[in-house]
């Protein structure tokens, strides 16, 4: 099958500094694809390199199984939704979405019902004469997809499409950008910084740090099986604890500060003595007052929200930073000394070194 | 009223306002066409020396116009300029392209890239992008650069002075000429001086209307 995007060893360098590294990547047709990283890692110029925006120094980019790379932007089948919306502020809205259109002569009628569809489907009907200053963040986010849509493009490009809407506004786009992918079945690439749009939208993420992936997998994959510290640290909230150990007898982790040894779900063979990092995502520190708790914690600052309680602290008898999150509400345990157990489907282990996850 | 209508049915008044008007507007077309598109280069492509000419230009017009107005005499003399409409006309432009390209340059400084780069996605090649995107929300900056443009070329005296003859004269240069050998004819020089005065202002008036603060409100997150 064609991949509706694809990336074979694209590289792009701004003089001496290399922006994105020889990255390849396919995005099947159909499939909504997440590019998420902090800011810098080069997601935006990867999008931007797709769109043909931003020149690509090295490598190919094939749209349907055709090479795009010396292609003109406005001839590559794609339509692009920008973080600020970049709506034309001289046209009304029905002028913005159609002016792709009527610069490659299409005809009245045939303009007119493709408008009329896609404000339909955004629910802008009565918005198509004014003019953007006119309208709410949310409105102009919706009529610069509108513009997007009315192209009927092969593959949609998303920059940062929420990230200036409040945040009820930004739930409530997240859900409906999801049902409008399911609707219009498009190749999607999506930028973003927030992993809960990552999580949510795509079918696959790909996890970014300075101009390399670090993984490509499903928000399953990358929560769960985390590839190496990076992933473990930016996907899931709040952040996952990394502590400094090393490996006993092939299935256990001692920590030096403490002396505390934890059980490993999985044995790492051959590795006693290896230096680790040693992750356990917040969910995984269970409290436990029992004489069996394998940590203690300090407890500084008990953040309560709702639905689970976050302690902030230490662990006790050292300075290292440990997190947990405990369900209901625990709000009384701020400034107490705790003992916490591990739930083993939570840890993970990952090489000091290399920063691979040595058991998933 | 007397002397207004000395003035006004003067065989030669038609003729000094007629080439007044042909150098303003004239002029100000010149400037305003290649103020844009150097103010656009200026704020939009980069090429080795872009910052120094982008703020050198101003100093430019800092040069009084009495200075230049002998050896331009002597170029344009050698050139056959002298005496004609297009010397001035010449010499206006390039007075007030520095001030033009400094005025737009910072007009093109405020549309958001991102709408040209939409535009490129939208099919537009880059001189449409200027056409269709650039100049129109850049038109406050271009209503604001003609006013000045033309109030400098209407109402220069010096230059027009040494620059042109008996049918060749602007109005400003015509005014003088109630100023004789026996005496200052006050009446018919105020009189024609509010008349120099109407049409700047009414062009100001016209143009002013454009200069609509705001014009990219709406383009970006507000």
């Amino acid at each position: 099958m064609i991949a509706g995007v694809e990336l074979i060893n694209v590289t792009k360098r701004f003089g001496e500094n290399t922006i994105v590294d020889s990255i390849s990547l396919s995005a099947a047709a159909g499939e909504f694809i997440v590019l998420v990283g902090a800011s810098g890692c080069g997601k935006s110029t990867i999008l931007r390199m797709i769109a043909g925006l931003e020149s690509v120094t090295k490598g190919q980019i094939m749209i349907k199984g055709r090479d795009v790379t010396q292609v003109r932007p406005d001839e590559r089948d794609i339509a692009m939704v920008f973080q600020n919306y970049a709506l034309y502020p001289h046209m009304s809205v029905a002028e913005n979405m159609s002016f792709a259109l009527t610069l490659t002569r299409t005809p009245k009628d045939e303009i007119k019902r493709r408008v009329g569809e896609a404000a339909r489907i955004l629910g802008i009907e009565q918005l198509l004469e004014r003019k953007p200053k006119a309208l709410s963040g949310g409105q102009r986010q919706r009529v610069a997809m509108g513009r997007a849509i009315v192209r009927e493009p092969s593959v949609f490009l998303f920059d940062e499409p929420l990230s200036n809407l409040d945040a009820k506004l930004r739930a409530q786009m997240r859900v409906e950008l999801a049902l409008l992918h399911k609707r219009l079945g498009k190749t999607t690439v999506y930028v973003t910084h927030d992993q809960v749009e990552a999580m949510t939208l795509a079918d696959r993420i790909v996890i970014l740090d300075r101009g390399a992936i670090q993984q490509i997998g499903s928000p399953a994959e990358v929560f769960n099986r985390p590839r190496n510290v990076f992933v473990a640290g930016f996907i899931g909230s709040p952040v996952m604890n990394m502590l400094k150990g090393y490996i006993v007898e092939e299935d256990n982790v001692e920590l030096p500060d403490t002396g505390a040894r934890i059980k490993l779900p999985v044995p790492v063979r051959g590795a006693t003595g290896k230096p680790v990092v040693l992750g356990i995502r917040p969910q995984g520190l269970i409290l436990n007052e029992g004489p069996d708790a394998v940590l203690h914690m300090q407890v500084k600052v008990a953040e309560y929200l709702g639905t689970e309680t976050v302690l902030n602290g230490t662990l006790a008898n050292s300075d290292e930073a440990v997190t947990s999150s405990l369900n209901g509400e625990h709000g009384g345990l701020a400034g107490k000394q705790i003992g916490l157990s591990i739930d083993p489907a939570h840890v993970h282990v990952f090489d000091a070194g290399t920063g691979l996850n040595l058991i998933h | 009223m007397e002397n207004y209508r000395d003035v006004i049915f003067d065989s030669s008044f038609g003729r000094y306002l007629v080439n007044s008007l042909i150098v303003g507007i004239v002029a100000t077309l010149i400037t305003l066409l290649l103020g844009c598109m150097a103010a656009y280069g200026l704020a939009r492509f980069s090429f080795a020396g872009r910052k120094t000419i982008a703020y050198t230009t101003l100093m430019l017009r800092t040069v009084p116009l009495a200075v230049i107005a002998v050896p331009v005499f002597m170029i344009w003399s050698d050139w056959r300029l002298t005496n004609s409409l297009l010397g001035l006309i010449l010499l206006y432009v390039a007075v007030n392209l520095p001030f033009t390209i400094w005025l737009l340059y910072g007009f093109v400084l405020q549309v958001p890239v991102e709408l040209e780069e939409a535009a490129a996605i939208d099919g537009c090649r880059p001189w449409k992008i200027f056409l269709r995107i650039v100049l129109p929300l850049i038109r406050p900056g271009l209503a604001a650069a003609a006013i000045f443009t033309f109030r400098i070329a209407w109402n220069e005296f010096i230059l027009a002075l040494v620059l042109t003859d008996r049918s060749t004269r602007t109005l400003p240069v015509a005014a003088s000429l109630f100023v004789t050998d026996i005496g200052v004819e006050w009446g018919k020089l105020m009189a024609l001086a509010s008349l120099i005065a109407l049409p700047p202002l009414i062009f100001t008036f016209l143009a002013a209307r454009q200069v609509i603060s705001g014009l990219t409100a709406g383009a970006v997150k507000g």
